[in-house]
């Protein structure tokens, strides 16, 4: 019994020492602290953890399967987004949110038709239902959002800090394409249909 | 060397405490004479700004063997200086001990070198740098880089209530572009919902400003306390769109939507 004690006492300051030892051991960091010892020591360079680097979005696949390729774009000298002409071609908004950002908007806008290819795969998002799964991925990651709204608003002036593209609140998906009715005499299309996706999970690295 | 306070290490159930305020110490960056002349030389030299982030103790700071500053209290921040690309050698002492490392300097990037505490209770002061992330923002937005140099296990960060950031250890950073206006931020212990280790801390960020907010301190003896400093960053100049002309033909005129909203 005494052996045993004594044994399982050893067995305890053993274990304890080394969570001591480093402290008093790494005579170089800790022990002397002196210039000459630590000198040659290069300051690390702290990593950036915690999420995921955040990527310009390059593409979408729609609830229907098609997948479509996104563009980064602008905004013209007159203030409207720089929405490529081909409608088989999505534009981001560079100044909104991108991929892996933890809030606000990543707004994307295709045309839902033109005169010389037809309708667009954007169309399809006129009859989109709650929950339908959307996928986005960037040159490195992936994200998938379900579907949480469907409206239309007149295809009007947005405000400066405009929900569909602010940097502001919760993290969301917002697909954007014209809706009718369609009015040449008014400058065609009278509506936007607006869909918004939330993150089911976040960006991930795409394997 | 120094003497240590082990009585917070055995407080085992202290968290409870950091819930309080914290003090908020803002930093603001440079000396309005050290711009213009960090712009005119912006490629040859790189910017390093020597942050102070051991609680409680006074620092001396020196790069290269020479002093630059002297009687450097907790939260200050020497420089920004400029350096010439290449390695320098920081040299802090607080009078009992002394601690160098060596930096290497970039043409045209800019750091903070912070000296803090590791995250053990009692560990001798660290230097680590912490690279300023230069990419341009966008319109309306604010860059928040948050670091760990506090006394403290990893640590989750909740903004406006979410958690946006996730187990990030001493030495480490996070960063995020989010909205420029006012926030609300917390440090959790990684991956534990409760009480907040620093804050709910409110911070009201510039557009086109980068933030970068140093926890320091130990939460169980509620010393924890923030090291903010604000500086200007490349906007990327892309005003929002205030039009989408998404349609030319007429080819959904008479397609019918069925709206729906809500979560």
């Amino acid at each position: 019994m005494t052996a045993l004690a004594t044994l399982a006492g050893c067995a305890v300051g053993a274990s304890e020492r080394p969570a001591d030892g480093p402290a008093t051991g790494s005579a170089p960091e800790a022990g002397t602290g002196t210039a000459a010892e630590a000198s040659s020591t290069p300051a690390p360079v702290a990593q950036r953890v915690g999420a995921v680097v955040p990527q310009a979005p390059v593409g979408v696949q729609l609830p229907d399967g098609r997948r479509v390729g996104i563009r980064s774009v602008g905004t013209t000298t007159n203030g409207v987004l720089d929405v490529p002409g081909d409608v088989e071609q999505a534009g981001w908004w560079t100044g909104g949110s991108r991929l892996g950002d933890p809030l606000g908007a990543t707004l994307v806008a295709a045309h839902v038709d033109s005169t010389t290819q037809g309708l667009g795969p954007f169309a399809s998002l006129l009859s989109v239902r709650r929950g339908d799964r959307l996928y986005v991925w960037s040159d490195g990651l992936r994200q998938t959002f379900a579907v949480r709204s469907l409206w239309l608003r007149p295809r009007g002036t947005l405000g400066a800090r405009s929900w569909l593209h602010s940097p502001e609140g919760e993290r969301r998906l917002v697909l954007v394409t014209c809706a009718g009715p369609f009015d040449p005499s008014a400058g065609g299309y009278q509506n936007l249909a607006v869909v918004v996706a939330e993150p089911r999970g976040k960006a991930v690295p795409r394997p | 060397m120094r003497t240590r306070t082990f009585r917070a290490a055995t407080a085992a159930a202290a968290l409870a405490v950091a819930g309080g305020v914290a003090t908020v110490s803002f930093a603001s960056d440079a000396s309005p004479a050290a711009r213009p002349q960090a712009a005119q030389a912006q490629a040859a030299v790189g910017s390093v700004a020597i942050v102070q982030a051991v609680p409680k103790a006074t620092m001396s700071v020196s790069v290269d063997g020479e002093q630059v500053q002297g009687g450097v209290a907790e939260g200050k921040v020497v420089g920004p200086l400029d350096l010439a690309p290449g390695s320098h050698e920081v040299t802090v002492s607080d009078g009992s001990g002394e601690w160098t490392s060596t930096v290497d300097v970039q043409a045209g990037e800019s750091s903070d070198v912070v000296v803090h505490r590791p995250a053990e209770v009692g560990g001798t002061p660290t230097i680590s740098v912490f690279p300023t992330p230069s990419e341009p923002i966008g319109p309306g937005k604010a860059r928040v880089v948050l670091a760990h140099t506090a006394t403290t296990a990893p640590a989750d960060v909740v903004v406006d209530g979410q958690t946006v950031f996730t187990n990030i250890a001493n030495g480490e950073f996070a960063e995020a572009d989010v909205a420029a206006g006012p926030h609300e931020v917390s440090l959790l212990p990684a991956g534990v919902k409760g009480s907040p280790i620093l804050g709910p801390l409110d911070v009201d960020l510039a557009a086109g400003t980068l933030t970068a907010v140093y926890a320091v301190g130990n939460p169980q003896d509620g010393s924890m306390n923030v090291i903010v400093r604000t500086s200007g960053a490349t906007a990327s100049g892309d005003e929002a769109p205030t039009e989408i002309d998404t349609g030319s033909a007429g080819l959904v005129d008479g397609v019918r939507v069925w709206t729906f909203s809500g979560r």
